[in-house]
C-alpha cells in the first residue's frame, strides 16, 4: 500500500530504466525546466489526466528510441529531454493540448524555436 | 548486459558547470566499464570522474549535431505546456509546486537524519528506537506516512565502538526513500550486493571505510518485510551543536552504513 501519489510514482520508477538522477538522496535537477517537467506530468497524473503508468511506457519507449540511436556513453544523453518529449506525447494523446497550440506557444517563448523542430 | 541500459543520468558536460551537475554526468555504462569490483568503490561518489569521462572531448562529435542552444529549446518547451496547461485550465501552477514541494521538503533524506540526530542527542530515543523503530519514529515531528507504508516495517541498526551496520537491499521497491532519500545506481548493484553480504570489511575498505578488527560487522538484507536503516555514530568535535545542526551532517550514504558521518 503507498500513501500517496507521489510516493507512488517515484518509487515505480526506482530501479528501471525510466528511473530518475538523483543526487544525495534527492532528485537532481539540472535545470529550472527540468524540474517543471517533472512536476507537470506528476501533477497532470495525480488529477487523472491520465495513468502514471501510461507515462511511464511513453518515457521508457522515448528512452528506447534514444538508444537505438546513439552510443549508449554519449555524452549528450539527457534524462529529461526524453522526459520533455514523452510529456508531450501523452499531454497530445490524451487531447489535453493541440500540437499546433503547444508549437505556437514554444516559439512565442524561444523564437528561434520553431525553425529547428525538425532537429533531432 | 541488460542493465547496461538503465540508469543514466542527465545532460552534457558543456552544458554542466557546478560540482552538483557532476554528478549527473556519469553514465550507467561508464559504471560498468569501470570494472567489476567498481560497483562498491569509492570512485562512484558523486561528482567523481570516471577515466572514460575525463577523455571525452569538449564538444560533441559531429554526428550528433544538437541544436546550439538545446538547453533553450528545452525551457520553451517546458514553458509552453505549463503556460497553456494552466491557461486552459487543466491544471494550476499550485498543483504543480505542491507536487514539488513534495519531494523537496516532505520526504527525503532530511527525515531519516533528523531520526539519526535526535538518537544522537536522546540516550533514550536511541535505545527505543533500536527496540522499536516505528513507535520511536512516530514521536517525531515528521510529515505523514512516515510510520506508514514505506516506513511501516522500519528497523534500526544502531552502529557502537564495538559494531557496524551495513545495509544492503535486494529490490530498490523495498528501500524506504521517504526517510533515506532515493537509492544511489551503485546499490541495487548485483555485484555490490553479493559481495557486501559476503566480504562486507573489504567492501568497506573500498568505499574508504576501514573498520578494525576488532569492531563487529552486521549485514543487513532490507526486504518487503522489513526495512533497514543505520544509526551511524555521532562524529567527534560536535559537542554543543543543535539537533538540526546535527541532521546536516547525516548523510544517506551514513545511513546505509557504507560511510562514516
Amino acid at each position: 500500500m503507498q500513501t500517496n501519489f507521489e510516493q507512488f510514482a517515484l518509487t515505480s520508477m526506482l530501479g528501471h530504466e525510466d528511473s530518475p538522477p538523483r543526487l544525495a538522496g534527492k532528485l537532481c535537477f539540472g535545470e529550472e525546466w527540468q524540474r517543471t517537467a517533472f512536476g507537470i506530468a506528476l501533477a497532470l497524473s495525480k488529477s487523472g489526466y491520465f495513468d502514471w503508468e501510461d507515462f511511464r511506457q511513453q518515457l521508457i519507449a522515448v528512452i528506447g528510441e534514444w538508444e537505438r540511436t546513439h552510443d549508449l556513453g554519449d555524452s549528450s544523453w539527457n534524462y529529461y529531454e526524453c522526459w520533455l518529449t514523452a510529456l508531450e506525447r501523452v499531454i497530445v494523446d490524451k487531447a489535453l493540448l493541440r500540437p499546433e497550440d503547444i508549437a505556437a506557444e514554444q516559439s512565442e517563448g524561444d523564437p528561434t524555436a520553431t525553425e529547428r523542430q525538425g532537429a533531432p | 548486459m541488460s542493465s547496461e541500459t538503465t540508469d543514466r543520468s542527465a545532460a552534457s558536460p558543456q552544458e554542466l558547470a557546478s560540482a552538483q551537475e557532476n554528478a549527473l554526468r556519469f553514465s550507467r555504462r561508464n559504471l560498468l566499464i569501470a570494472g567489476a569490483t567498481a560497483a562498491a568503490s569509492p570512485a562512484f561518489a558523486p561528482g567523481s570522474v570516471t577515466p572514460a569521462q575525463a577523455q571525452a572531448p569538449a564538444t560533441p562529435p559531429q554526428r550528433f549535431e544538437y541544436p546550439p542552444n538545446r538547453e533553450a529549446l528545452s525551457a520553451a518547451r517546458a514553458k509552453a505546456l505549463e503556460s497553456l496547461l494552466i491557461e486552459k485550465g487543466v491544471i494550476t501552477g499550485q498543483s504543480v509546486d505542491s507536487v514539488l514541494s513534495f519531494f523537496e521538503t516532505q520526504m527525503g533524506p532530511f527525515n531519516g537524519a533528523k531520526v539519526v540526530a535526535r538518537a544522537w542527542l536522546d540516550p533514550a530515543f536511541k535505545q527505543r528506537l533500536g527496540e522499536d523503530t516505528p513507535a520511536a519514529i512516530a514521536t517525531l515531528d515528521l510529515a505523514k506516512g512516515m510510520a506508514g507504508a514505506e516506513g511501516e516495517h522500519m528497523r534500526a541498526a544502531v552502529n557502537s565502538p564495538t559494531l557496524h551496520n551495513l545495509v544492503i537491499c535486494t529490490l530498490c521497491s523495498c528501500y524506504p526513500w521517504p526517510v533515506l532519500g532515493l537509492p544511489p545506481y551503485w546499490y541495487k548493484d548485483p555485484t555490490f550486493r553479493s559481495r557486501a553480504a559476503r566480504e562486507p570489511r573489504v567492501v568497506l575498505k573500498e568505499f574508504g571505510l576501514d573498520i578494525p578488527p576488532s569492531v563487529e560487522i552486521k549485514t543487513w538484507d532490507s526486504s518487503a518485510q522489513i526495512r533497514w536503516f543505520v544509526v551511524p555514530e555521532r562524529p567527534p568535535g560536535t559537542d554543543g551543536m543543535s539537533e538540526s545542526e546535527l541532521a546536516k551532517l547525516v548523510t544517506p550514504e551514513g545511513m546505509m552504513g557504507v560511510a562514516k558521518v
